[in-house]
């Protein structure tokens, strides 16, 4: 029963790293493409830590993993930021 | 074909792409990322042939560090030479067939291998002499410390070098502060301080040790001169100094007292053994911090403008 849990959510991580890897190579301009990363990617990750999580079944692992897709978030929220803000100030300057 | 081979054939099919892609590409910046995803599958590379202390190496160096450091390379302006486009080629094609001839000579030697279960029996029996538990850290600060030792000295020569080209002390400049990424920077560079100190203390046990919580401390210190929170160390004050050399200054003079102490170079008296392994790990962890967060504010200095020549 965890087994499939965690090969679900695993799936479920997956398929959002493939939609937003689609997204970033399919959309037309920065800000989208920024969008389609951080937002899915954000999501794939969280899934991915879950399913580990429950397949690892250890209350310290998932505390580190969910410390691990915390800083991850941190990083990408921060870095989407700066980006966005690089594109918009090079196109009104 | 296993499930392993489903893993392994694509890695290495797309590791061989983007070493390509890396090299061959035509814009600095393509090849440049090429390089840093080359470091990220290496990573899945070391953990499929079950060596997870190279891994923790390589996430921090290879991609971690070397990535910053490329990019501020790319950024920094480059000197204009004439005549430099005529010469490239010619080096380039060089470089290939020496590449070439490497990569033969390492396909011959691996083919004419002689059946052995390697090493591992031998550092095992002798392992509880250095009273660590992990093989790794056994070997690389007691079995085989002269390596380590003059692998610091080549990253604090590296430093000076830099700070001798650079002429006058680095400035990084600051970046513009933004409140964003300062509530950032502060939030992660105590973790990543953490994360370091864990490594340190695991290298005892498991994976884990100097090169890897050395590197994982001077990317947070790289954090910190991004943001403009931090300088790196200053070349012209003793502590600044200091810092750059100690790891190095601390492993030679243990090993130098070992003679005395010991009976041999290099050799620790086995009831202090891993005391003193874990305090020169300690000052090594400290030390490689420095050198790469050095190695970045000197780069990060070249790139602004008015920057001293040679850079």
């Amino acid at each position: 029963m965890a087994d499939f849990i965690a090969a679900a959510f695993i799936l479920g991580g997956c398929f959002f790293f493939l939609a937003g890897t689609v997204g970033l190579l399919r959309f037309p301009d920065t800000l989208s493409r920024l969008h389609a990363l951080t937002k899915a990617d954000n999501l794939g990750l969280g899934l991915v830590a879950a399913g580990v999580a429950v397949h690892g079944g250890d209350l310290v692992i998932a505390l580190k993993l969910l410390v691990v897709w915390v800083a991850a978030l941190a990083a990408s929220a921060t870095v989407a930021l700066l980006i966005g803000r690089a594109m918009v100030e090079r196109d009104e300057p | 074909m296993n499930a392993g081979s489903l893993v392994d054939i694509p890695l290495a099919g797309m590791m061989v792409w983007l070493a390509w892609r890396a090299q061959a590409g035509p814009e600095p910046i393509g090849a440049a990322l090429c390089f840093i995803v080359l470091g990220l599958l290496t990573i899945l590379a070391w953990l499929r042939l079950g060596a997870p202390d190279v891994a923790i190496a390589e996430a921090a160096v290879g991609t971690g560090l070397t990535g910053v450091l490329l990019l501020e390379a790319l950024a920094a302006p480059r000197p204009e030479r004439p005549g430099r486009s005529t010469g490239v080629p010619a080096a380039r094609r060089l470089l290939a067939v020496a590449a070439l001839a490497g990569g033969a000579v390492l396909v011959a030697v691996l083919l004419r291998l002689p059946e052995t279960s390697g090493l591992h029996a031998a550092v095992r029996e002798r392992l509880p002499a250095t009273g660590v538990s992990s093989p790794v850290t056994g070997v690389l600060l007691a079995f085989r410390a002269y390596d380590t030792l003059l692998e610091i000295g080549v990253l604090a020569l590296a430093v000076a070098a830099g700070w001798g080209l650079a002429g006058e002390a680095p400035r990084p400049r600051p970046m513009s502060r933004d409140p964003v990424l300062d509530a950032f920077a502060r939030r992660i560079v105590p973790l990543g301080v953490l994360v370091a100190g864990y490594l340190w203390w695991a290298g005892g046990s498991r994976p884990g040790g100097a090169f890897q919580a050395g590197t994982v401390l001077g990317v947070a210190w790289v954090i910190l001169i991004l943001t403009g929170l931090e300088e790196g160390p200053s070349p012209t004050r003793w502590h600044g100094r200091a810092l750059v050399v100690g790891g190095f200054a601390l492993f030679l003079a243990i090993g130098l007292a070992g003679p005395a102490m010991a009976g041999a170079l290099l050799a620790f008296p086995s009831e202090w053994s891993v005391n003193l392994i874990l305090l020169i790990e300690a000052a090594l962890t400290i030390s490689i911090a420095a050198c790469l967060a050095s190695l970045v504010a000197l780069l990060m200095a070249a790139g602004e403008p008015g920057a001293g020549a040679g850079g």
